[in-house]
């Protein structure tokens, strides 16, 4: 079993006094476990597919120069669909949302997939 | 003592089975078990697919009584249209093309974005929408198109699930051993901050090489960390397939499913008229060891020598266990046409284990839904099953 192994990274800009928003999606009940660390912060946010309530990492002059890694490992375990989707949302008030989205079809069933996102805010 | 009884009822059933030694049973001890005594005889192995007491996956197939080698489940719109254009183009001229066979569950076409495992195997309103599946099939005739006798039969199919009990307390454990080995996999690839800045300083941020250099350190940490890793989730994953998907689920569920058919003259899309339907109901009790399903069908045939309609009901309850396995099924049939009165059907299977997973197996029955005269089978055969026994298996041990 190879498991698909996909990076991708952006940066986002946010005004200094506004909060920091991070979603997680997961798309078509498949399983899945996350971790979110923004860099110099020791404690990580973690979570599952159903653990996916969007949370402030800090105000924009808090997180300016520093990286978020979100790293999501989803297994296919629907049996009706073979999808393997994530996204990971950033929103702040005044400031566009910027959107890393992850998408395989997988042509067999339980196939795994390990996703990351890397963003840092300028 | 007891040990006599078991001898003593062994030797009963190779009685019988002799006794009834002229007739033999097709099929695979599973698959008769399956349909609980429903092929056991001439008489009913006439009975088409949607005669049997489950309500079928495919309703499309079943009503036109197709067993189909190949399924095309397209699992996005881009596939479905594919699907679909491929085949209307294949005939150019109007003509019915024959040979679809194409399942479609239209809730997971598109990403259902924000629904978890949890959502999904618990009871919500949404289950019903989220277990629809939609079913399309079409049989020709075998005779040349230009032949006046030719036809395409074509059947539009619904199932879906309205309750769905509960999954095994055996796939809630392989779900969750699969969650902590994820948890274990994202924290064994997260990079530490120094390693991240490093790739950052080296290849530039967001560039093809600093994703790349990324991907390369999730997969030497997971070699380097999990040896065993990817024989693990492959362990766990067919742990959670065959516990949550092929064990079935527990509990009450509620299965509804209807079907309907046009008959084309030559195939011409143009000269269709209505053929067949059918519409199930199955409530059913599933526990470890036995279960019950009450089945409500109704099916009307419009076309042939005798229009009907007819409405079924029939229960049917399994016991499985571990030296022995029994079925019984009845089914009472109202006629609307013709001889209105109540027909019905009754059969039974036995398994009992001799020694290891050699089997022996008795049915019985009487079967008077197709005629009223009906006909009383017994049957008895001795039969090495040499793969997993399913009748006398508990659905997930």
């Amino acid at each position: 079993m190879s498991v698909i192994n996909e990076t991708k990274s952006a940066p986002y800009l946010a005004a200094a006094g506004a909060d920091v928003q991070v979603e997680l999606q997961f798309a078509s009940g498949q399983k899945a476990a996350w971790k979110a660390k923004l860099e110099g912060k020791t404690d990580p946010w973690t979570g599952n597919d159903a653990q996916t309530k969007p949370f402030v990492i800090g105000k924009g002059a808090d997180v300016k120069g520093k990286m978020l890694q979100v790293t999501a490992f989803m297994t296919d375990v629907e049996p009706a669909t073979n999808l393997l989707a994530h996204k990971v949302i950033v929103r702040a008030p005044g400031s566009k949302d910027l959107t890393i989205a992850f998408q395989e079809n997988p042509t067999t069933s339980g196939e795994s997939a390990l996703y990351t996102s890397v963003i840092l805010f300028v | 003592m007891r040990r006599s009884y078991r001898t003593v009822g062994v030797l009963w059933l190779l009685f019988a089975g002799s006794a009834a030694a002229a007739q033999t049973e097709p099929g695979t001890r599973a698959e008769r078990a399956k349909e609980a005594g429903a092929e056991v005889t001439n008489d009913t192995a006439s009975i088409p697919d949607f005669a049997k007491m489950r309500a079928p996956n495919s309703p499309a197939f079943a009503l036109l009584n197709l067993s189909p080698s190949q399924v095309e489940r397209p699992s996005n719109p881009t596939q479905l249209v594919a699907t679909l254009g491929s085949k209307l183009t294949e005939n150019p001229n109007g003509l019915v093309p024959n040979g679809i066979a194409l399942e479609v569950f239209p809730y997971w076409l598109t990403p259902a974005w924000g629904v978890s495992w949890e959502d999904v195997n618990r009871q919500q309103l949404a289950t019903p929408l989220r277990t629809l599946s939609l079913s399309v099939a079409t049989v020709g005739s075998n005779l040349p198109a230009s032949d006046p006798a030719s036809f395409t039969d074509l059947a539009t199919g619904a199932r879906t699930q309205i309750l769905i009990g509960h999954a095994s307390r055996e796939c809630n454990d392989a779900i969750r051993k699969l969650g902590a080995l994820q948890q274990e996999v994202v924290n064994i690839a997260s990079p530490p901050d120094e390693v991240l800045a490093e790739m950052k300083r080296k290849h530039g941020f967001a560039t093809p090489e600093f994703n790349s250099a990324l991907n390369a350190y999730k997969d030497a940490r997971l070699k380097e960390e999990k040896k065993d890793f990817e024989a693990t989730l492959t362990s766990i994953t067919k742990a959670v397939h065959d516990q949550c998907e092929t064990a079935g689920r527990f509990g009450f569920l509620l299965e509804a499913a209807g079907a309907y058919s046009w008959r084309f003259e030559q195939s011409n899309a143009k000269r269709g008229t209505s053929n067949s339907g059918a519409a199930w109901l199955n409530a059913s009790w599933v526990a470890k060891t036995w279960s019950a399903i009450l089945l409500g069908r109704f099916q009307a045939n419009s076309l042939g020598h005798l229009p009907n309609r007819s409405a079924d009901a029939g229960l049917r309850l399994i016991s499985q266990q571990k030296q022995w396995a029994a079925s019984v099924e009845s089914v009472f049939r109202r006629t609307f046409e013709g001889d209105t009165g109540w027909r019905y059907r009754v059969a039974g299977i036995v398994d009992y284990r001799l020694v290891g997973e050699t089997w022996v197996s008795v049915s019985f029955g009487r079967d008077g839904l197709v005629s009223d005269i009906g006909s009383l089978f017994a049957l008895a055969n001795l039969k090495w099953s040499f793969g997993k026994p399913q009748l006398a298996s508990p659905p997930s041990s």
